[in-house]
Parts: C-alpha cells; sequence; structure tokens
C-alpha cells in the first residue's frame, strides 16, 4: 500500500485500470522490440564507446523493461479487485 | 590444472554447506520459525532452477557457435514474467487453490481429473527430462576432467556415478522427508537460493575477470570479437523467434520449473517481486557471456571445446582460485537442476503412475490397514534413483554427443507440447478432455520422430538412412523435412510441425467432443480461477459417503495427526462439539482437495470415488458452471442486494440525523427556558434588594414585606433549581428506586391532606371512584406521594375556579393498578396533550401557577423509574390522568 493513496475513488479506479493496460502492453512491447524486424535498427559495424549496437539495443531494452516491470508490479498486487 | 584430491575436497566441502543449509533451513520451519524462509527474496533465487549447467557452460559455448543466439532462451522467460499478470498469475492461483502437486496434476485435473491425462504428461517429462539430466551429469563430468586434466575415460565414468549417487541422496533425503500436504520442501528450496547465489557469483566473477583484468574494459573485449560474431541475422529470423516463444513455454512446463514457481510458491505476492528480480537476475547471468566467449577465442589455442571456456579461461590466465569458483558456479547450476528435476518427477510418477496401479491392483477398500504414505514415499525415493540413474545410463549410452545447448532445446519443445492443454485449460471454457490428450499425443509423436529420435543420430530406433531418406524410403516422411517441408532448421521444423498439429488436433477435436460433468466442474475452478473466493462456497459434485470410511482414508494418507485436526476442525466448522463431521458435499470436496495435495487430484479422487461413488452434479449448479450469463446475473442480483443495504442504511442515518437535530433543537429550548425561568425570581430579588439598599427611610413593615418576598423568591428559586436537577437525575438513570409494598389509600390520602393546604380557601370536593383504594401497590412511598400532590395540586389549579371538584377512581387491571386523577375544569385539547409532558409548558400563560411546569414531566419520570407510567387520558370534560402501578 503506498502511503499516498488518492482520495477519489473514481481516479483510483482509472489508474488501476491503466496499470492492468500496460501490464497486458509491456511484454507485447517487449515483443515487438526483440522478435521484429524492428531490431535490425540496430545492425552494423558501428560502437558506443566500443560496445556494438546490437549488444547495446539488446541488453538496453532488457533492462528497461525489467524497471518498468518493477515500477508496474508492487502496484498491480495491492490491487484490491482479484 | 588443480590437483583432482582438491578438487575433490571442494566439491564435497560444498556438498556438506549445502547440506547444512538444508538441514537448517528444514530445523527452522519445523520450529515454525520461517522468517527470510517465506521471503520473495529467496522465492526468486529458486526460480534460478531455470539456470542450469546448460546455461553456466553452454550459454559462452552457444555463444561462440551463434553469436547473440543465447539470449533468445533468457528474453523468452523475461517477456513471459513482464507479462506475469496474465499467465503466471493465473497459474499460481489455480495451483494455491486447487493445492496442485506437479504440472502433471494441474493439466489431469483440469479435465476431468484424469489419470490417462496425467500418466502421459508424466511420461512426456520424464523422456523429455532424461537427456537433460543426463547433460548436466556430463558437464559436471567434463568440468571435473577439465580441471584436473588428463583423467581417463574410467574416472569419467566413475566421476559420473558418484556425483549421481550423491545427488540421489541429497534429494531423498531433504526432498522426501514427509508427505506434506503442499507438497513444498523448504530445506531444498533454500538449498537451491543458496546455489543461485553462487552460481550468479561465479560467473559475474569470471565475467568482470575477463571484461577489466584480461582486456582493458569493454571497448578492447569487444574489439577482439570475431567479425561475423554479432551478426544481425542471431538475433532475428525463424530460429530467433522460435528459440524465445520455446523458452517462454519452457519455463511454465519443465517439471522443474513448475515445481519451484507454483508449486513451492507460499505467498502469490513473491509473484510480483519475481516478475522483475527473476530476468534481472538472468539478465546478468547473461551480460558476460559474450566477453567470455570472446575472450576464450582469442586467448586459447584453437580447437578448445567453447562449452567450457568458463573454466579454461581463467585456468589458462593461471587464476586457480577463480577456476574453482567457477567450477563450485557450475557444480551449483548442475546439481540444483537435477535436484529439483528429480524431486518433480519423482513426485509425477508416484502420484500418477503407481499410486493409480497400486488402487487397481490392490484394491482392497478403505477398510484395509495399509498405509499409503509408506508407498508415496517409498515410490517416491525410488523415483529419484530411478530417475538419476535414467539420466546416468542415457550419459554412458551416448557417450557424451553432442553440444550441450541443443540437447536443452530437445527438452524444451518436448515439454513446450503442454502449452496448448495447459493455456486452453486455464483461458478456454470450451477445452475438452479428449482434445487436449489428442493434442498432446500427435504433437508428442511428432517431436520423438522429428526431433528426439533423429537426436541420436541413428543409434536408437531410427536408423541413419531413415533419418536421411524417409521410412522405407519415403521422402515426403522424412524426419527433418516432414510433408516435404525442406530448407527449414532442425529445431524450427520440428517445433512448427509438433505445436500446429498439436493445437489443430486439440482445438478441433475440443470443439466436437462432449466434456464430462466433473470436466464441467474443474472447467469453472481453472477458467475463473479468481472469481472463486477462498470464503465462497466451492462447486461440489453430489456424493455421499460414511464418515468413518472417509477419517480411514484420511489417516491413511495424511497421517494419524493431520487427519485427527482435520477432522475435528471441520467437525467443529459444522456445529459439532466432538465427533466425526457429517460427511456433506462440501466436507468430502474439501478432504478431496487435501488430499490431491499429497498424491494429486486424479488419484485423489479416485480414492474417494471408492468410497463415495461418483457423484453427479446438480442442474443448478451446472447451470452455474456452464451459462456465463447466469453468473453475471447472480452477480449483478449480489450488487442489487448490497445497493439496497446500502440505502437501507442511509435512511438510517438520516432518520437518527434528524433525532439529533431535533433533540439539539429541544436542548437548546431547555436551556433558554431554564435560564429564563431562573431570571424572574432573581430579577425580584435584586430589585428588592436595591430598593432596601437605596431608600433609606423605609418604614419597618414595608421592610419586612419586601424581606418576606425576597424570602419567597429565593425559595422558588431553590425550588426550581432542586426540580431541576431531580429531573436531570431521574432521566439520566442513575437514580434508582427502592420499591416496596405500600397501601395506595395511605399515600392518595396523604396526598390529599397535603394538597388542600389551608392557603388555598376553596372548598374542594373529593369523589373516590373504584375498588381499588384499599390496595397494595409497588412503590417508593415519598416519592408516589410526590406525584399524587402534583397531580392534586394542578387539579385544584386547573379546575373549576369557584367549585373545584376532584374525583380519584382506582381499579385493577390484571397485576397493576391503575389511579386517575380527574378535575372539573375545561380539560386539555387534545392537541396539546403531548405538550403537557415537556419541560417547562404552561398551557396557559396567564394561569395562576406558581410552579415552573416541571412537575408533570418529573412525576413521569418518577412513575417509569417506579416501573409504572403516567398518561393524559382523553376524556369527555375536565383533564384526567391516569398513574399506573404494579401491584404488589
Amino acid at each position: 500500500m503506498s502511503p499516498k493513496r488518492d482520495p477519489d475513488l473514481a481516479r483510483r479506479a482509472l489508474r488501476a485500470r491503466r496499470r492492468r493496460d500496460i501490464a497486458v502492453i509491456l511484454p507485447l512491447l517487449g515483443l515487438f522490440l526483440f522478435l521484429s524486424p524492428v531490431i535490425r535498427i540496430a545492425q552494423g559495424p558501428s560502437t558506443i564507446w566500443g560496445i556494438p549496437h546490437i549488444f547495446i539495443y539488446l541488453f538496453g531494452v532488457w533492462l528497461i523493461l525489467i524497471l518498468l516491470t518493477r515500477r508496474l508490479s508492487r502496484h498491480l498486487i495491492d490491487d484490491p479487485r482479484e | 590444472m588443480i590437483n583432482t584430491n582438491l578438487l575433490v575436497v571442494v566439491a564435497i566441502t560444498y556438498v556438506a554447506v549445502l547440506f547444512a543449509v538444508a538441514a537448517i533451513a528444514d530445523r527452522q520451519v519445523a520450529r515454525g520459525q520461517f522468517g527470510w524462509l517465506k521471503s520473495p527474496l529467496v522465492y526468486t533465487l529458486s526460480l534460478s532452477v531455470y539456470c542450469t549447467a546448460w546455461t553456466f557452460y553452454g550459454a559462452v559455448g552457444s555463444a561462440v557457435r551463434n553469436g547473440l543466439e543465447f539470449a533468445a532462451i533468457y528474453l523468452g522467460p523475461t517477456l513471459l514474467f513482464v507479462g506475469w499478470f496474465w499467465i503466471l498469475r493465473k497459474l499460481v492461483r489455480i495451483g494455491r487453490t486447487q493445492r496442485i502437486t506437479s504440472i502433471a496434476d494441474l493439466i489431469s485435473s483440469r479435465y476431468g481429473k484424469s489419470n490417462t491425462m496425467a500418466a502421459l504428461v508424466t511420461l512426456l517429462a520424464v523422456i523429455s527430462s532424461t537427456p537433460y539430466i543426463a547433460l548436466q551429469l556430463q558437464s559436471l563430468t567434463i568440468s571435473f576432467s577439465t580441471l584436473s586434466a588428463g583423467t581417463s575415460a574410467a574416472t569419467q565414468t566413475a566421476t559420473a556415478f558418484w556425483i549421481a549417487a550423491g545427488l540421489a541422496v541429497f534429494t531423498i533425503l531433504f526432498g522426501t522427508r514427509n508427505v506434506d500436504a503442499n507438497e513444498r520442501h523448504h530445506g531444498v528450496v533454500t538449498a537451491i537460493a543458496f546455489e543461485a547465489i553462487v552460481k550468479l557469483v561465479a560467473l559475474l566473477a569470471v565475467g568482470i575477470f575477463v571484461v577489466f583484468w584480461l582486456a582493458d574494459g569493454p571497448s578492447d573485449i569487444f574489439a577482439r570479437a570475431p567479425e561475423n560474431m554479432l551478426e544481425i541475422s542471431t538475433v532475428s529470423g525463424p530460429r530467433w523467434i522460435a528459440i524465445t516463444s520455446l523458452a517462454a513455454m519452457a519455463i511454465i512446463t519443465l517439471p522443474r520449473m513448475f515445481h519451484v514457481m507454483v508449486v513451492e510458491n507460499v505467498d502469490e505476492r513473491h509473484l510480483a517481486t519475481a516478475a522483475w528480480a527473476f530476468p534481472l537476475y538472468i539478465f546478468l547471468i547473461s551480460l558476460f557471456v559474450i566477453p567470455i566467449a570472446i575472450a576464450g577465442l582469442s586467448t586459447l589455442p584453437e580447437g578448445a571445446n567453447p562449452d567450457m571456456f568458463v573454466l579454461t579461461v581463467p585456468l589458462a590466465a593461471e587464476q586457480t582460485g577463480l577456476a574453482l569458483l567457477a567450477f563450485l558456479g557450475g557444480f551449483s547450476a548442475a546439481t540444483s537442476m537435477v535436484i529439483v528435476s528429480s524431486i518433480a518427477l519423482a513426485t509425477m510418477v508416484s502420484n500418477h503412475i503407481v499410486v493409480p496401479l497400486w488402487l487397481r491392483y490392490f484394491k482392497s477398500g478403505p477398510e484395509s490397514s495399509g498405509d499409503v504414505r509408506g508407498i508415496l514415499l517409498t515410490s517416491r525415493r525410488f523415483a529419484i534413483g530411478a530417475v538419476l540413474a535414467l539420466g546416468f545410463f542415457y550419459f554412458q549410452v551416448t557417450g557424451g554427443t553432442g553440444a550441450l545447448a541443443s540437447i536443452g532445446l530437445i527438452a524444451f519443445t518436448g515439454m513446450a507440447q503442454l502449452v496448448p492443454a495447459l493455456l486452453g485449460g486455464i483461458f478456454w471454457r470450451g477445452a475438452t478432455r479428449q482434445g487436449a490428450i489428442t493434442g498432446l499425443v500427435i504433437g508428442a509423436l511428432i517431436w520423438a520422430y522429428c526431433l528426439f529420435l533423429p537426436s541420436f543420430e541413428g543409434k536408437f530406433l531410427l536408423s541413419a538412412a531413415t533419418i536421411a531418406e524417409g521410412p522405407f524410403g519415403i521422402a515426403a516422411l522424412r524426419p527433418e523435412a516432414l510433408f516435404g517441408l525442406t530448407g527449414m532448421d532442425r529445431l524450427v521444423h520440428a517445433l512448427f510441425w509438433s505445436l500446429a498439429l498439436n493445437t489443430i488436433f486439440f482445438v478441433g477435436i475440443s470443439l466436437i467432443s462432449q466434456p464430462s460433468e466433473l470436466e464441467r466442474l474443474q472447467t469453472a475452478l481453472f477458467v475463473d480461477a479468481y472469481r472463486q473466493g477462498e470464503n465462497e462456497r466451492p462447486l461440489a459434485l453430489g456424493r455421499s459417503a460414511t464418515s468413518e470410511d472417509l477419517f480411514t482414508l484420511g489417516q491413511r494418507i495424511l497421517g494419524a495427526d493431520a487427519a485427527y485436526r482435520l477432522f475435528a476442525d471441520a467437525a467443529r466448522a459444522q456445529g459439532k462439539p466432538s465427533g466425526l463431521p457429517e460427511p456433506t458435499q462440501d466436507f468430502i470436496a474439501s478432504l478431496e482437495r487435501q488430499l490431491s495435495g499429497s498424491v494429486g487430484s486424479a488419484s485423489a479422487h479416485a480414492m474417494i470415488t471408492q468410497i463415495a461413488g461418483g457423484g453427479s452434479v446438480s442442474v443448478d449448479e451446472l447451470i452455474e458452471i456452464a451459462d456465463e450469463t447466469a453468473q453475471i446475473l447472480q452477480y449483478s442480483q449480489r450488487l442489487e442486494a448490497q445497493s439496497k443495504e446500502l440505502e437501507d442504511t442511509a435512511s438510517k442515518l438520516r432518520a437518527a440525523n434528524l433525532k439529533l437535530t431535533e433533540l439539539g433543537a429541544q436542548k437548546d429550548a431547555f436551556l433558554s427556558q431554564v435560564s429564563h425561568e431562573l431570571r424572574t425570581p432573581m430579577t425580584s430579588i435584586r430589585s428588592f434588594t436595591e430598593i432596601l439598599r437605596g431608600v433609606q427611610d423605609i418604614e419597618g413593615s414595608e421592610a419586612q414585606r419586601f424581606l418576606s418576598i425576597i424570602g419567597a423568591e429565593s425559595e422558588r428559586l431553590t425550588r426550581l433549581l432542586d426540580e431541576i436537577l431531580d429531573l436531570s437525575f431521574l432521566e439520566s438513570g442513575q437514580m434508582k428506586l427502592e420499591r416496596s409494598a405500600v397501601k395506595l389509600s395511605d399515600v392518595i390520602d396523604r396526598a390529599l391532606q397535603s394538597g388542600t393546604s389551608p392557603d388555598i380557601d376553596l372548598p374542594l370536593g373529593v369523589a373516590r371512584d373504584g375498588e381499588a383504594h384499599d390496595a397494595m401497590v409497588l412503590a417508593e412511598p415519598d416519592r408516589l406521594h410526590q406525584v399524587f400532590i402534583n397531580l392534586i395540586t394542578n387539579a385544584i389549579k386547573y379546575g373549576d375556579p369557584v367549585r373545584p371538584m376532584i374525583t380519584v377512581s382506582a381499579y385493577r387491571d390484571g397485576g397493576r393498578v391503575i389511579v386517575d386523577v380527574a378535575d372539573n375544569g375545561p380539560g386539555i385539547p387534545v392537541e396539546a396533550g403531548v405538550r403537557v409532558f415537556e419541560k417547562f409548558t404552561r398551557l396557559d400563560p396567564s394561569s395562576k401557577s406558581g410552579s415552573a411546569g416541571l412537575g408533570l414531566p418529573i412525576s413521569r419520570e418518577i412513575m417509569r423509574n417506579l416501573g409504572g407510567d403516567l398518561t393524559l387520558v382523553p376524556s369527555q370534560s375536565g383533564a384526567m390522568f391516569r398513574v399506573t402501578l404494579d401491584a404488589a
């Protein structure tokens, strides 16, 4: 339970639904970024600080997904709706 | 190179530590101290059993061969965990509410607790896990020989054998300690979590060493990468997609993953932590795979085994300590996988193969004295041994062929055949048992034919010629180009055909077959898992059995103590203080759920059916299950009831509020009345005092008169205050009047005497009526006297001004005595009837009353306090007050 709950029930319900929507979208976003041809934008021999683009792309997207899930999960499990 | 003896000592010490960790955790649980054992961290770390030796050693090998492709194995699970809210949460919820013991149990339970289904899944799991376990033994052996260099083949076999034996001992010791109603093993889970830390630390240590010691940071290491290593083609295309989805499917179907994720889950909230923490774990595991691969390729001689780079890179740099740590990491990865896999497989084998066989062939009714628990434990111990032995023999027969990674993917593809039945089962109402079994069998056969058997390269069942040319030379049936589908990767080809046909048959047969009643019941429980609140009455089959038979059965499976507790609790819940509970449908259903926590749902159902009969579902319940509209209707009815309840509460609140407002107004009126009443005598006292003080030449008699007025006013003031106090005392209920037997006529006579005091010089007429004047009543004499005085003085005051007349009538009315006091005055108008009992009420403002209008309220309070009442009786002429009393 976060200490600063919005007293407005309607807004809270809206936010809870939005969180559930994000919970569906997040894995789909992952699918899109990893499995679609979009991954090809990182091809080529160019590097950032000596690290190939594709490596940074793969692990960067991975880490961002982890951080987003972390933000989302805590609120999702406290959602009173089953 | 490291001395073999040292290596053995290190390995044995490490195993001893593992034993200690598991033993300590088990002991803490036995004492009821869960503490950190139940933390989400331990749960997350135990999930890392996904990372086996295949990850630890094989990922680097895979990176050498296929670049970034290895990452797909970890991205699949990451995506599934990121979307945990949709699939994983439902699995865990179902696993907890239905007391699921394994993946086979879950699937069979959903499809009508079918034993065939459970046995099929168990068989598939054993077949596809065996090579996987062999793979762990193989990597352990290879790592052992790599470190100690140049061991003979015989030593290798011996190593593998002793490792398998040691693992069997550990698993049997901690995995089959008892038949737990929840099938949880805290000791094992804690040991696995410990191993998870070891392997992560080991891999990170090697990675950091490679990047920052061997090379000068990331840019240097990537500069050494072979040209084609990070080709974009390794992270796109059909194989990349296939492996990613395969890994996502594997994480829910692999027996060991299902075991740690669903069966060992102690709190659903842990999943929310694992949702990001487990992806983070595998992210860290994967981070240094490419650098280690590059380092191996650039520093080690051509032809070195890439699957062992994690060991050989530090070894070549003469970092013996680091190499030992890496060895322990690989050791952890392999052992944790083998331990959990064998527990999960042994549970499945004993619950779904041994117990059903025992039930069929040694069926002697529930009265027999056999202890099922003993059979369960023994069969599990044997099953663990057998699973490990199978792995060992597989390793011996194949001699450790093939790269590590391909064996893992073969196992993944085998278990992926469960996915249509599993996901269909928890999301699709229409999925039926026939559909699931057909799909599973067809998918498994194609998997075996196209992927599993060809992996033996002609040594087992399929000859090399058959693999190359097809059976009997039929090209359309070539295992690796089925129906002429050529030009595909072997794995993608097998995955495509097996899953596609599996799904098509699953859906097709489901659409044309009829589910049984039990199956419909289970469908409702699974598909609507979130709607089944734990306190709601679960759906149950209508069955009957005697409590004694049920108790015997419970004892044999749960043990005497646990069964006694369960039955005693149920009896208490039914309101029976002692003895066995009534064998209601609900109780039978809950007992079956308890038993299924030990022996799996199919066996539990079979056992209960033996004594309670198959049972049937009532029409109402069928409607409830099948008809979603009915459910929605029910839901809206509940809502309606709730809103009605709310409305009721609101109207009650409104009424209470109204009353409060009224009371507040009354209180204000009372206060203003009181101050007004007090002010009148105060004013006259003050003015007369002023006169006495201000005027000097005042006559003595005049002064005397003023003083007597002041005295009278003070008396009135005192009386008023007394009355107010009296009333507030009476009203607050603090005063308790003592009742005693009093003769009514005594009190009335006395009141008439003092009421008609000499200063009233009117001739007062008193008439008596009724038969009860001599009755004895229950009252406090002085107080009753006070009431009558009040009534009589009122009667005189408001009676006829010339010839006042009082009529006192006394009657009996059952156990009560009624006294009416009437006058011959103008009477009280009906609409003023209520107000006479209000405080400070004087009906006629000009009346000659000297009192403050508290007499009647006080009298009524006294009467009520005495257990009687004082009321105004409507009458033709004059006012009539009625006193009701208890007769003595």
